[in-house]
């Protein structure tokens, strides 16, 4: 009897005792890496370019949704230049009212032009990085038009938008599609197109033309590789009677499957088919992260059939 | 009758350290004859016949001693020479016969036949020893001759035979378990490795197994090999081995010679092979003998027994987590024997115990989400073995095993289930007392499952491969200089690499299923043994090839692949307790393991070469020093390696390998180098026993697009690696054993922060692989007792209970991204440490 007892008592002393802890590793060494975001897009705006560091992993433990003041760079070198126009020193933008620091570096002066090649110029700490970025034309987005959808978890029936448009012939052709508002201010009567910008779900679908090369496509842009949070069609709550704009952006392959990266690391599951979690593929040089691309626009806009409710 | 022709000089002895001057010319004998009567006064006494048909002898040294000139003689002209007291007999000799001796060694109580034993011809330096089967032949001269017979555990014996013609022996040893109170000198001389010939070979009896402590006093066979030097387990919990550098998929690994893909049950706590079921294994780590083929790091052999032809034996293990039954008996009369045994543990019912009982106590260190796990294995294994007549014997081995895990805190949203089965049918024949053959007909299958459950997505994703083989081998003993082998081998292997089918009635069906992928592989291979003085030399030709044939997405995706896989191995005897060792192996392998080593849990995907994914090959070089000293009670080797594979593939970064049918895009291939240098010191008799084995290492690679084109290391590559191992006889009953690991970090990717695009944060990781882990070590502790034996009492029993991992260290399982509903935070990982602190108790039975 007695060694049943023992027997007992080593079973509760602590067998599986596995343990689950926060990992720290010793990175102290390591100085940030400089990720670069920039886009020359062919919209009539300033372009923008924003440079900043990486957030190391000790900050608080929820999900922080736009980049800490402390990691955006504000003393770097940045130029941008293409084959056709005279390279121009971005600066950094301020606020038109109240002068505070928009958060990254623009340039009135260089046009999105489809078809040219720019380059990018980037100097901070001593170290360059370079990078350089074709911008692929654009097909004209034509129309919108509509179907209904039967969405049984919202036991609804929706309205989707679709655009339409044609896809080139015998070229590779990829996409990234937004979609947005139009609004009106009552007073000034200015038109605002605001895109919507959403970070969680992370609102934008990327396409490659495998499917649709070269025919008339009739695309629900929520189809596309998204974040599969983003697929739920509640997510836009467009009602009859809003005005709505689709736009689609330009990508080179490079540009897509940079895209297809970040994507795909929203989506990341439970890691057993997903084995070898990486950075997505740059194309700045010398250790920097991040991408620098130029893109076509093109909108299209429509107001939702149907009395607004 | 004998003429003699007697010269008359004067008589005086004959010295044979007189020098003799000759001339720089040839001689005939009869000339030389003269010579040395004249000038020497030396009196010859012969037989006028051996004058006939001599050749001319040419001395090339002036001043030769007369016993070396009598030597050069007798080996020119064939003759013998005698010193009788004042002449020199010069004759020819009687034409010695030989006859061959062949038979089989075996264990005298159980009928068990002893692989490997080893056989000793008159004292001999060198000896030879039994094939795989037991089987042994060897050539005599019609003299008396003293036969030694010598395995690992049994007392050794030694027979005299005069043979007037080839004979048919059983040789049977009886295992020496007693004598362990008294220092053992080993008169016998075992097979010890300075004498093996084959660079790099583990070889474990179970004897040897059992004095290793391991998890929960359990033997294991994987887990013996770990603590031979340049064999590593990948990660805790997996018993995925990692042999001088090499990936788990480059193992091959035979239990009864059929091959197993998985030998790991749940949580890597113990191998599929039933150790009461093992009668030997076998680990070539550097030296891949010809007969071999088809990975390229290393072979595993193991042998199950064949099963008691004499009585019945039963034999029992009980723990806390596992247990084992095994019996044998013979069948009708003792040409007929049958073992089986079988194993089925119970984890998850103590996990769920502790989970239950945190409930009620509240203490700190119990895992509190174990209420629901669900870790359980079975195998069972069945051998029938049938003696038809003295030349030929029938086998038929069966394996099968089966797993399931679900541990919600490793991953809570599926599980997995996965099995090997393994038969093997075969005939031994003896064709002549020179010439054993060996033909196998053999099956083997693996499958696993995982189930997710997922928010009304429920579904069963399975893949398995499957293969049947065709394969003989021949031994031929020629004579006792020179062994051939050869055979061929045809494999037919079917992959099936993913197949999806939801099972419960959410609407989304999604039923769907990659292409099946089929593949023939046949090969053939001659070696040769063959010894010359000091030296033994093992060479080796396999000649490999590989077609497959299947479809992708509607293009034919096959390939054809011949390759020619040269063996040598030379053993430098410098003297009988020393030696050097050189290797040199070149393997192919048509099979490639898509594995998720992040986890360590067999996500295995196995695809076969074809046009896009080419076979992996490897070119080995070892060489080695071996030692045995003071009466042989300590064995010494520092053995050097390096080693280059071609071919090896890796993922792509952010590789999505979900049901792909076309998932050669997920890959790229390129080249490995390991190099390591493995120095090991053991006690092998006595009441203190044990073994310190250190390897010194590094293996990286460098693969096509990965990483930018630089080299990287392999997740396993650990620097450092330590194993000590003692164990020690208190009593006759009492023993204690204690091991020590240390292993300096491995590789892995980590998250380093975050980074920002469009003001969504994304985690921002290291470089493939830059990033080393804490080390990992950890000690066990055990003891074990027999029962009192009484005379005439047949039961026998141990107990065993001891602690592994007493101080408690964390090792780490696994690290993964910190994850909240799915989103990672910030960058942010987690650890996951399988074991603290553990102590066990098991129970052995034997009657």
């Amino acid at each position: 009897m007695k060694i049943v007892y023992y027997i007992n008592i080593m079973i509760i002393l602590g067998l599986f005792t596995a343990c689950e802890e926060e990992f720290v590793a010793d990175l102290k060494n390591e100085e940030p890496t400089i990720i670069i975001e920039g886009w020359i897009s062919s919209l009539d705006e300033p372009q923008k370019i924003i440079v900043s560091k990486t957030v190391e992993a000790d900050q608080p433990n929820y999900r922080e949704y736009n980049i800490p003041l402390g990691n955006l760079v504000d003393d770097a070198l940045v130029i941008v230049s293409s084959n056709s126009q005279v390279a121009d020193t971005l600066m950094v933008a301020n606020d038109t009212t109240y002068g505070y620091w928009l958060g990254y570096y623009e340039s009135n002066r260089i046009k999105g032009i489809p078809g040219e090649t720019y380059y990018l110029t980037v100097e901070h700490n001593g170290k360059v990085y370079n990078a350089s970025a074709y911008m692929p034309t654009v097909p004209k987005m034509d129309s919108i038009s509509y179907e209904n959808k039967q969405v049984e978890k919202e036991n609804a029936t929706l309205i989707v938008p679709l655009v339409n448009f044609q896809d080139p012939v015998n070229e590779e052709n990829y996409y990234l599609f937004r979609s947005g508002n139009i609004y009106e201010d009552y007073i000034t009567q200015e038109v605002y197109w605001e895109v919507l910008n959403g970070q969680d779900p992370w609102l934008i679908s990327i396409f490659s033309d495998n499917f649709i090369n070269g025919s008339y496509a009739k695309l629900n842009i929520r189809e596309g590789v998204k974040t599969s949070r983003y697929w739920m069609d509640g997510n836009f709550h467009n009602y009859r009677g809003d005005k709505i704009f689709i736009q689609a952006q330009s990508l080179t392959k490079e540009a897509y499957n940079y895209y297809e990266a970040l994507i795909a690391q929203l989506n990341y599951t439970a890691g057993v088919f997903h084995p070898a979690p990486a950075n997505p593929p740059t194309n700045i040089s010398n250790g920097g992260q991040g991408f620098f691309g130029a893109t076509a626009v093109s909108r299209v806009a429509d107001t939702i059939p149907g009395e607004h409710p | 009758m004998l003429l003699l022709a007697v010269l008359q000089l004067k008589s005086q002895d004959v010295t044979t350290s007189l020098n003799v001057e000759l001339n720089n010319r040839y001689y005939k004998l009869n000339e030389l004859i003269v010579y040395l009567e004249t000038n020497y006064k030396i009196k010859f006494a012969y037989d006028t016949e051996i004058l006939k048909n001599t050749k001319p002898i040419h001395f090339d040294r002036q001043s030769i001693t007369l016993e070396k000139l009598l030597l050069v003689i007798c080996k020119k002209e064939n003759l013998g020479y005698k010193i009788l007291s004042d002449q020199i007999l010069l004759y020819i000799p009687k034409k010695v016969e030989k006859y061959t001796l062949s038979g089989y060694v075996i264990d005298s109580s159980s009928g068990e036949s002893l692989p490997g034993a080893s056989i000793f011809i008159n004292g001999g330096k060198y000896g030879t020893t039994t094939n795989n089967y037991g089987f042994f032949s060897v050539s005599l001269t019609n003299k008396i001759n003293r036969i030694d017979f010598s395995y690992v555990g049994y007392k050794s014996a030694y027979k005299e035979y005069k043979l007037s013609k080839n004979e048919f022996v059983t040789i049977k040893l009886c295992s020496d378990q007693t004598k362990i109170d008294e220092v053992v000198i080993s008169k016998g001389k075992y097979s010890t490795k300075t004498k093996r010939i084959e660079a790099g070979l583990e070889r474990l009896t179970m004897e040897e197994i059992s004095s290793i402590p391991s998890c929960f006093g359990e033997t294991d066979v994987v887990k013996g090999f770990q603590h031979a030097p340049g064999v590593q387990l990948v990660n805790d919990g997996i018993s995925h081995i990692s042999v001088r550098g090499g990936t788990f998929d480059q193992n091959l690994i035979l239990l009864d010679e059929a091959p197993v893909y998985n030998p790991t049950h749940v949580l890597g706590f113990f191998s599929v092979f039933n150790p009461d079921a093992v009668i030997q294994a076998e680990l070539y780590k550097g030296f891949i003998p010809a007969e071999f083929g088809g990975r390229i790091s290393s072979v595993m052999n193991i042998r199950m027994k064949e099963g008691n032809r004499n009585k019945l034996s039963v034999k029992g293990n009980i723990n806390l987590y596992v247990s084992r039954l095994t019996v044998e008996s013979p069948v009708f009369s003792d040409k007929t024997s049958l073992l089986l045994s079988g194993r089925y543990s119970y984890t998850s019912f103590l996990i769920n115990t502790i989970g239950e009982l945190s409930g009620i106590v509240p203490m700190s260190f119990f895992n509190t989400h174990s209420q629901e796990t669900k870790v359980n294995f079975w195998d069972f294994n069945a051998k029938i073995n049938h003696k038809l007549n003295k030349k030929n014997q029938l086998y038929l081995s069966l394996y099968s095993g089966s797993d399931y895990f679900f541990y919600p805190q490793i991953n809570n949203k599926s599980s997995i289930e996965w099995s090997n089965s393994t038969g093997t049918f075969r005939w031994n024949h003896i064709y002549n007392n020179k010439v054993f053959s060996n033909t196998n007909l053999i099956y083997s299958n693996y499958n696993y499952h995982y189930l997710f459950l997922d928010n009304g997505y429920n579904y069963d994703w399975e893949a398995k491969m499957s293969n049947w083989n065709i394969k003989t081998d021949f031994d031929y003993f020629l004579n006792s200089t020179n062994k051939f082998k050869f055979g061929f081998n045809i494999i037919n292997r079917t992959f099936q690499p993913g197949k999806i089918e939801s099972i419960d009635s959410a609407s989304t069906r999604i039923d769907y299923k990659l292409n099946e992928k089929t593949a023939i592989e046949p090969s053939i291979y001659l070696s040769n043994i063959y010894r010359f003085r000091k030296f033994l030399i093992q060479s080796g030709l396999r000649l490999n090839a590989f077609f497959s044939n299947y479809e992708i997405e509607n293009n034919q995706i096959g390939g054809s692949y011949i390759n020619l896989a040269p063996r040598l191995a030379i053993l430098y005897s410098i003297n009988e307790a020393q030696s050097v060792k050189l290797a040199y192996t070149r393997t192919y392998q048509y099979m490639h393991l898509l594995n998720n080593a992040n986890v360590g849990l067999p996500t295995d995907i196995w695809l076969p070469s074809d046009s896009k994914i080419k076979p992996q090959s490897a070119d080995q070089f070892s060489i080695g020093y071996f030692k045995e000293f003071h009466k042989k009670q300590y064995e010494f080797s520092i053995e050097t390696y390096f080693k280059r594979m071609h071919n090896i593939i890796d993922f792509v970064d952010n590789a999505d390998l979900f049901l792909k049918e076309s998932i050669e895009e997920e890959i790229r291939c390129g080249k490995g180098e390991s190099k390591g240098v493995e120095i090991m010191l053991s006690k092998i008799s006595g009441k203190f026993k044990g073994d310190v084995a250190y390897t010194l290492a590094k293996s990286e690679k460098k693969i096509n697009e990965i990483n930018n084109n630089k080299t990287y290391p392999f997740k396993h590559d650990n620097r450092h690696c330590l194993n000590i191992n003692v164990n020690y006889a208190l009593s006759k009953r009492w023993k204690v054993m204690s091991s020590f690991t240390y292993k300096s970090g491995a590789t892995t990717t980590i998250a380093k922060g975050v980074f920002y695009w469009e003001s969504v944060p994304f985690t921002h990781y290291s470089e493939r692989n830059a990033y080393r882990l804490p080390a990992y070590h950890k000690m066990d502790v055990g003891f074990k007792r027999k029962n009192k034996e009484k005379p005439g009492r047949k039961w026998t029993s141990e107990l065993s209970f001891g602690i592994n991992n007493i101080y408690n260290r964390k090792n780490i399982f696994t690290i993964s991204l910190d994850r909240e509903y799915g989103v990672a935070q910030n960058g942010k990982m987690k650890q996951l440490s399988l074991f603290g602190v553990m102590p066990y108790i098991s129970y052995s039975f034997n009657f």
